[in-house]
């Protein structure tokens, strides 16, 4: 598919790389050249300098043989306008990113209107995201598939856990089979589970199952923790805001500590229900008088990386059970691996998933293709959702007659209004949407699992 | 180096290459040939390919200065594997067949064989095929037939290899750029083809030629190179010389039907206007020589494109021309065609930069406060290129100044020196009253070797490789 993204900031930077990685043929537009070297240089894609709102700029980059125009400018009203330029000049389809909480419902009337096939907003994904990891509190991620009906999580195994030693085949065999392992991640590489492989201290897993399942998992494993009730979160940004409102809707109880004055004042007016603190987190005596040691989870969302690398370091000091550390540049991933905070959360990775997940969308029309994607771990990891056609080879054969790709396996099939975790003799007919965990080959077509 | 994965690289370059030696192989099984000449080459890149294509490789990041240094050793081994069927049939020493082999690649066209019309049909084929594989980039054929895995950065490789001032791609994928860029590489060569068999040609010299002038390179079948060819065939190689020293861009435009942005383009009209300027003086001062106009009118831009766009084919005697037409040329192996053709030398568009530049700081001069951004086909150009491009221009004349000097124990005049090395530095590969370079000693071959490799690949990546070494 042909993208044209105009602007690249952090966003746009990881969204092209995502999408040429996608096999799309992206064009970048952006004013500022030196910003742009490292991808440039990178990527397999065309870069244009100038301004996306320039027409000239845009027919020159082929706004009308493409499919789709990503606008991810710093401002909203730039990239509405960049969208409705294009959409006039002839593109299909058009994102935006629109983040000022106060245009969500306004933008909700005009969508129509000015032609945007998608709004994205990263900060209220990204706190919605935050506020699914803290209902699960025992897991360091959290993800939901076949709208809500199967969970996967992501969860560390410690010390004192069951997990220890067991093996894949004797961990499903004890919770009667209805859970699944898609990956394990072992001393950083990410392997594809067979029955034989043994849990270590440290490893990270990742589990499919339904809600229950996932439960009774958690239970078994030493892992579960008691639901969380109260969160202190650091840093008063917009992000802040859309966590702070569903959290209170779920019940939890929000401590909200800001350094500015003036912020607070305003924070105080739209979260009238949340505790707002005017305070520095960096002075200690703040937190413990605000009761850090006692509350549930602790949420960095100050905006500077490092700032919040360093509380949540000392969050986990005061043994919180659950931290969450927003971080805006990918690069600081490996310094945090070591640096023992559990759940790092990347706005703009989300934001991209998002939109990579509705340009698989649009590619898909008539092939049994990829309906969804979701990547884990720095992209080495993924889960797709395929709806199968009757272009699958396999169709009807059983799955232990099936000869699957290295680093493939098949996590669920949702049938119907049934959801199977398959067995040996399971098949697979059309209509099925299935459920395939990846950590190796590039697959686009339901085909490209097939050994 | 540490960086394992340039290993790898080269040794998919080397498979790919090996792949590119089955066309010379045919041709000697055609003609009944001895075909060890080409099996033996083949067997050895294909096997150092596999060996290098096999290490495992733990780092998969691939940087700018690896791609320099890809480009700048998988030249060298070519060249080396490239000269073996060389030796081989005609007994040739090492360093008359690298120069010979590295005078292919590099589109040079410049040859050590006082006879040509001897050679077997191979190896005949054989050198202008290395004009044809040279001329787009050998790495740049390689990556438009072998499969690369999809984590390539293969941009960096494409970068170093291609020449320019910068690259710019027809649209976003490598692949697809690619594609365009042999589709019109291959569709002009083809046309030249059938144009000279329908001028009487045979279909191997036909062929042949076409080769030639499609790398720009200048190896011909004959000692006397085009001069006993038809009227009409002269006029054919002259014009396609021409065409192939035009940016590849102006053809993709002309294909996408976007042909008013094709004739927008300043250094098309640059290059248009060397021509025209260069054609009136040299005429001027030549046309008496000849018997007729028509004659005149031939001669003279055949051999402007000729040089110009550093081919390197002649239809008659070149030494006839008095000093100042040989000035001209002179100048014209210098400044060379338009960057993103199959060309040598500076190019153009730098030439159009540097003159930017110079018109700018005279301005800063007369105004201290003004300030002016130098624009090229209708974009700012970056402080940053502007620089490079002075460098590269610096380091040219450096160079050429160095290998001269070396050259100038040989013990031939003054100005064949100067001719032989701008000739090779320059890839051109015509020569005043030098017809071949056999008489050269082993030194100078080699060194002219590297002052053909240094003006092909733009100097860097071999700058890069010897300077990454010490490391």
């Amino acid at each position: 598919m042909k993208i044209i993204i105009v602007g690249v900031g952090k966003l746009g930077e990881y969204l092209a790389k995502s999408l040429v990685k996608d096999s799309n043929e992206v064009t970048l537009i952006d004013t500022d050249f030196s910003a742009c070297q490292d991808v440039i240089n990178n990527e397999d894609l065309n870069y244009i300098n100038g301004n996306g709102l320039d027409s000239t700029i845009l027919e020159e980059a082929g706004i009308r043989e493409s499919d789709l125009l990503i606008s991810v400018m710093a401002s909203d009203e730039q990239n509405v306008m960049c969208c409705l330029l294009g959409k006039t000049l002839g593109v299909t389809h058009t994102i935006a990113r629109i983040r000022t909480p106060e245009y969500t419902n306004s933008i909700n009337i005009l969508k129509e209107k000015l032609g945007l096939s998608m709004t994205i907003n990263p900060e209220a994904l990204t706190a919605g995201h935050i506020a699914d990891v803290l209902n699960t509190p025992s897991a360091l991620d959290a993800t939901t598939f076949f709208k809500g009906r199967i969970r996967m999580i992501s969860l560390k195994v410690k010390e004192n856990s069951n997990l220890v030693g067991l093996t894949i085949n004797n961990l499903i065999k004890k919770l009667d089979g209805h859970i699944i392992v898609c990956a394990i991640e072992k001393d950083g590489e990410i392997i594809i589970p067979k029955g034989n492989v043994k849990i270590g201290l440290n490893d990270k897993l990742h589990i499919t199952g339904k809600q229950n399942d996932i439960h009774e998992f958690l239970k078994f494993s030493n892992l579960i923790t008691s639901k969380t009730k109260k969160v202190i979160i650091s840093g008063g940004s917009n992000t802040a805001i859309y966590l702070t409102k569903i959290l209170l809707d779920m019940g939890m109880e929000v401590k909200l500590i800001e350094i500015n004055e003036e912020r607070c004042r305003f924070l105080s007016e739209i979260l009238p229900k949340a505790l707002i603190i005017n305070g520095d987190v960096s002075d200690q005596n703040i937190l413990f008088e605000e009761g850090i040691d006692k509350c549930d989870a602790f949420v960095a969302l100050n905006s500077i990386d490092e700032e919040n690398i360093v509380y949540s370091m000392f969050a986990s000091q005061q043994n919180i059970p659950k931290i969450i550390t927003k971080v805006n540049h990918i690069n600081l991933d490996k310094v945090i691996d070591k640096a023992n905070i559990d759940t790092v959360i990347t706005p703009h990775k989300i934001a991209t998933n998002q939109i990579v997940r509705y340009v698989r969308a649009m590619q898909n029309s008539e092939a049994s293709s990829c309906e969804s994607i979701y990547k884990f771990d720095d992209d080495r990891f993924e889960i797709l959702e395929f709806k199968i056609k009757n272009d699958f080879e396999k169709i009807n054969t059983k799955l232990k007659d099936i000869k699957l790709k290295d680093g493939i396996l098949i996590v669920a099939i949702h049938r119907g209004k049934n959801i199977i975790f398959p067995s040996g003799n399971d098949v697979i007919v059309e209509k099925d949407t299935i459920i395939v965990a990846n950590s190796e080959s590039n697959i686009k077509d339901i085909n490209d699992i097939l050994e | 180096m540490k960086n394992k994965l340039v290993y790898k690289y080269i040794g998919k370059v080397l498979i790919g290459f090996s792949l590119l030696l089955i066309a010379p192989l045919i041709v000697s099984l055609i003609y009944k040939e001895n075909l060890s000449t080409f099996i033996i080459p083949l067997i050895i890149s294909l096997v150092i390919g596999i060996l290098l294509n096999s290490i495992k490789i733990n780092n998969k990041n691939m940087y700018a200065k690896d791609g320099f240094i890809i480009v700048a050793i998988s030249w060298i081994l070519i060249s080396i594997i490239g000269s073996i069927p060389l030796m081989i049939d005609c007994k040739l020493s090492f360093s008359s067949a690298f120069f010979e082999a590295v005078s292919g690649l590099t589109t040079t066209g410049a040859t050590i064989f006082d006879d040509v019309e001897h050679l077997s049909k191979g190896i005949l084929f054989w050198r202008s095929f290395m004009h044809f594989i040279g001329g787009m980039g050998v790495l740049a054929f390689v990556m438009a037939i072998v499969p690369l895995s999809k984590n390539d950065k293969s941009m960096h490789v494409l970068k170093a290899e291609m020449p320019g001032p910068s690259v710019a791609k027809l649209v976003p994928s490598i692949k697809k750029t690619l594609f365009y860029l042999y589709f019109i590489y291959i569709g002009l060569t083809t046309m030249e083809f059938i144009l000279l068999m329908i001028g009487g040609l045979n279909p191997f010299d036909s062929l042949l030629i076409a080769f030639g002038t499609a790398g720009t390179g200048g190896f011909s079948v004959l000692n006397t190179s085009l001069a006993t060819y038809s009227v009409f065939n002269k006029w054919v190689v002259a014009i396609f010389m021409f065409l192939f020293g035009v940016n590849f861009n102006i053809y993709f435009l002309i294909l996408m039907k976007d042909i008013k942005s094709a004739l927008k383009s300043e250094e098309l009209k640059a290059y248009i206007l060397i021509f025209i300027i260069s054609f009136i003086i040299i005429f001027l001062n030549t046309y008496n020589m000849f018997t007729n106009i028509g004659e005149a009118i031939l001669e003279t831009s055949f051999h402007i494109s000729s040089i110009m766009t550093s081919t390197g084919y002649s239809i008659g005697d070149i030494n006839f021309y008095p000093t100042s037409c040989r000035i001209i040329m002179l100048a014209l192996m210098l400044i060379s065609a338009c960057a993103g053709s199959t060309c040598g030398g500076f190019k153009v568009s730098r030439l159009l930069i540097i003159l930017k530049t110079i018109k700018r700081d005279i301005l800063k001069v007369i105004h201290p406060n003004s300030v002016r951004t130098i624009t090229f086909e209708g974009k700012k150009i970056e402080e940053e290129t502007i620089k490079s491009t002075q460098t590269f221009m610096f380091l040219y004349i450096l160079l050429i100044i160095f290998i001269m000097f070396i050259v100038s124990f040989e013990g031939i005049p003054f100005e064949q020196t100067i001719n032989a090395v701008f000739t090779t530095f320059g890839n051109v590969g015509l020569c005043f009253n030098i017809s071949s370079f056999a008489n050269f000693s082993s030194v100078s071959k080699i060194v002219l070797s590297g002052g053909m490799l240094l003006g092909r690949l733009e100097i860097f990546p071999i700058i890069v490789l010897f300077s990454d070494i010490h490391k």
